[in-house]
C-alpha cells in the first residue's frame, strides 16, 4: 500500500514539471509591410509538370534565410496506396517577383493541364511515401493524407502528416518528422498519440501558431463520431539521444570550422516535442479550424461548417487557447469546404474561402475583416469557373510582408498566388 | 497482417493486459488469479472509466476529459482518484488492486508510447467488455430480485 503512495507521488512530481508549460503565449511573427509599395499580384503553378491525377492540401513555410518550402500530397486519388507527400523549395536569391499587377502575370492557359508559367520553385521531390511511413512507424499504413510543413526561427523544418490505417479519413493518425537540412533528409517519423479510440481520427490542414518559448499550437480536427476542432500543442523538449549527440558534435565542429558546418540561426534547438491536445469545440457542427493570433493572448478560429448553419464558424480565445467562446456562424457561406485565415501586419484579417452555399467549390474568394473576423468584406475573386474545383486554401505571410495563397486547382495541381498588402489595400478602396 | 495488428497492440491498456494475463494463466496453467469479486471490481472500474472518458472524448460535450490525461491539475486529480481506488482495493485484498498498481508503475515510468494517462488506463476493448459485463451483472441482479419478489 505504501508502494501505491510512492508511485502516485512520483507521478505528481513528474507532472509538476510540465504544469509550468500551461501558460502559453502566442509569438507574433514580425512582418514588414513596405511603405509606398506598388500593388502586385502573381500566380503560378508549383507542380506544372507533375502527371499525378490528384494534388491536394498544400502548406508552406519560410526558413530564416527566406527559403520557401511547400508541401502537398499527390497520387491517383485520396487514400490510394501511391499517394506521396511532395515538397518544393524556392531558395533565397531566386529572382523575386517583378511586381506584376493582376492580369499581367505570365500564366498560360492550356486546355488539358491548363496552367504553366513561371516556375521559381524547384521540381517537386518526394519526402514521404506510404512504404517509408510503414517502415519508420513500424505499422500498417493504408495511405497518406494531409501534410503540414512549418518551421521556427531555429530553421528546423517540421512535417506533420496524416496516415490512414483503416477505413477512410476517420481512420487517420497524425505523425511528426523533422529535417535539419532544409528538407534534404528527414528524421525518423514519430506517431502522435492523440485520441483514446485506438488513436484514430486526427487530421491537420491549417497553419500553426508559434508560441513564445519555442513551442507550437497547431489547429487539428477530429472526424469520427463527431467532427470538431481541436488544438495540438507541441511543447519543446531539449534534444536527447542520438540527435542531441549529432547536434553537439555539429556545434563543436561549427565553432572550429564555421564555414563548413552551418548551424540553424538560433541556438534554441529542439528536435523533440512534448505533445498535448485541447479542444476548441465539441459536437458535430464545425471542424477543420484555421487559427489566427491577434496578440499574445487573443486568437480567433474560423471553422468549416458541417451541414448545419451553411456559414463559416468563428470562435475566440482570450487566454492563448486555453478556453474558447462557443463557435458562432459569421456572415460568409460555407458548405463543408476548407477555409484559411491570416492576420496582416496592420491588424486586419484576411480569409480565403469558397464563396458558395452549395457543395460546389467552383470559386475561391478573399474577404477582409477589420473587427477580428466578426464582419467581412469580400475583396477579390482568386478563381472562378462553374466547372472548376478550387479548394483547400492555405494562407501564409512571409517576413517581407508578401502574402502567399496556395490552393488545390481542380485537385490536379497546386496553385500559388502571391500578392502584397498594397494590393489588398487597393482592392479595399475599390 | 502482423503489421496491421501491431497498429492496435500499443493501444491496449494495462488493466486489459492484466485481465488477459489472468485469463491466460487460468486457461493454460489452471491458476486462478482473480476471484469473482476481483472480476466484479475490474468490470465496474472499466465501466466507470469508459463513461467518464469516451462520451466527452468523442465530442459529445465541450469538455474534453481525454485532455485531462496530460500535464494539468486534472491529471493530479485523476492520479489521486486511481491511487485511492488502488489503496482501497489492496486493503480489501482485491486482486484488481494489483493490476491498478502495475498501471500506476507503467504510467510513472512511461512504459507505453502514449504520454496520456487514459491510454494506459482504458482502451475501447476493455471499455466495451466492462460495460457488457456490468449490464449482465445488473440484468442477473434484477432477475434474482424479481424471482425473490415472486416467491
Amino acid at each position: 500500500m505504501a508502494l501505491t503512495a510512492v508511485v502516485a507521488g512520483m507521478i505528481f512530481l513528474k507532472n509538476k514539471k510540465s504544469v509550468v508549460e500551461a501558460e502559453p503565449r502566442f509569438q507574433m511573427r514580425p512582418t514588414v509591410a513596405a511603405q509606398n509599395e506598388m500593388p502586385f499580384y502573381q500566380e503560378e503553378v508549383i507542380d506544372p509538370h507533375e502527371t499525378y491525377r490528384m494534388a491536394h492540401v498544400a502548406s508552406m513555410t519560410e526558413l530564416p534565410d527566406e527559403t520557401l518550402v511547400t508541401t502537398w500530397y499527390g497520387g491517383s486519388g485520396e487514400l490510394d496506396p501511391d499517394v506521396k507527400i511532395y515538397c518544393s523549395i524556392r531558395r533565397r536569391g531566386h529572382p523575386r517577383f517583378r511586381g506584376d499587377k493582376k492580369g499581367a502575370s505570365p500564366i498560360i492557359h492550356d486546355q488539358e493541364h491548363e496552367l504553366t508559367g513561371t516556375d521559381p520553385f524547384s521540381d517537386p521531390f518526394v519526402i514521404m511515401t506510404r512504404e517509408e511511413a510503414m517502415r519508420e512507424l513500424g505499422c500498417y499504413v493504408k495511405g497518406l493524407g494531409n501534410a503540414l510543413i512549418f518551421s521556427g526561427e531555429d530553421g528546423v523544418l517540421h512535417l506533420l502528416f496524416v496516415t490512414v490505417s483503416i477505413g477512410k479519413w476517420s481512420g487517420s493518425q497524425l505523425n511528426l518528422t523533422s529535417s535539419f537540412d532544409q528538407g534534404k533528409t528527414w528524421a525518423k517519423s514519430r506517431r502522435l498519440y492523440l485520441s483514446p479510440f485506438f488513436n484514430l481520427s486526427e487530421l491537420v490542414k491549417n497553419a500553426p501558431t508559434p508560441l513564445v518559448g519555442g513551442g507550437w499550437m497547431i489547429p487539428i480536427y477530429q472526424e469520427f463520431l463527431g467532427k470538431f476542432p481541436e488544438l495540438l500543442w507541441l511543447w519543446p523538449e531539449p534534444l536527447c539521444g542520438c540527435l542531441s549527440l549529432k547536434f553537439k558534435l555539429k556545434k563543436k565542429l561549427h565553432h572550429l570550422i564555421p564555414w563548413l558546418f552551418q548551424l540553424p540561426t538560433s541556438t534554441n534547438l529542439y528536435a523533440n516535442f512534448y505533445i498535448t491536445k485541447s479542444r476548441i469545440a465539441g459536437g458535430c457542427s464545425c471542424f477543420q479550424p484555421s487559427v489566427t493570433a491577434l496578440d499574445e493572448k487573443r486568437a480567433v478560429a474560423f471553422c468549416r461548417d458541417y451541414q448545419t448553419s451553411g456559414k463559416i464558424w468563428r470562435a475566440q480565445t482570450n487566454d492563448a487557447g486555453k478556453s474558447w467562446s462557443t463557435p458562432q456562424p459569421v456572415d460568409l457561406p460555407n458548405h463543408d469546404s476548407g477555409v484559411a485565415s491570416i492576420r496582416l501586419s496592420d491588424g486586419e484579417l484576411l480569409l480565403a474561402f469558397n464563396d458558395s452555399p452549395t457543395s460546389a467549390r467552383n470559386n475561391l474568394r478573399l474577404a477582409l475583416s477589420h473587427d477580428a473576423g466578426k464582419t467581412w468584406q469580400r475583396i477579390a475573386t482568386i478563381a472562378e469557373n462553374p466547372q472548376g474545383d478550387f479548394s483547400y486554401p492555405f494562407l501564409f505571410q512571409t517576413r517581407d510582408g508578401t502574402i502567399h495563397l496556395l490552393y488545390s486547382w481542380q485537385r490536379r495541381h497546386i496553385r500559388h498566388v502571391t500578392f502584397n498588402q498594397a494590393w489588398v489595400a487597393s482592392l479595399e478602396k475599390k | 497482417m502482423n503489421c496491421f495488428f501491431y497498429n492496435f497492440l500499443p493501444h491496449l491498456s494495462i488493466p486489459l493486459l492484466g485481465i488477459l494475463g489472468a485469463i491466460a494463466a487460468e486457461k493454460i496453467f489452471g491458476w486462478k488469479i482473480f476471484s469473482p469479486r476481483d472480476w466484479k471490481a475490474a468490470w465496474i472500474f472499466g465501466t466507470v472509466a469508459s463513461l467518464v472518458l469516451y462520451p466527452s472524448a468523442l465530442g459529445l460535450t465541450r469538455i474534453d476529459t481525454y485532455s485531462w490525461g496530460w500535464a494539468s491539475l486534472a491529471l493530479n486529480a485523476l492520479v489521486a482518484a486511481v491511487a485511492i481506488i488502488t489503496l482501497v482495493l489492496l486493503w480489501k485484498k482485491n486482486g484488481f488492486g494489483i493490476v491498478l498498481l502495475i498501471f500506476l508503475f507503467a504510467f510513472a515510468f512511461s512504459l507505453k508510447a502514449s504520454t496520456n494517462f487514459w491510454d494506459d488506463l482504458i482502451d475501447p476493448i476493455y471499455g466495451i467488455i466492462s460495460i457488457g459485463m456490468v449490464l449482465e451483472m445488473i440484468f442477473i441482479h434484477r432477475k434474482k430480485s424479481f424471482a425473490q419478489r415472486e416467491c
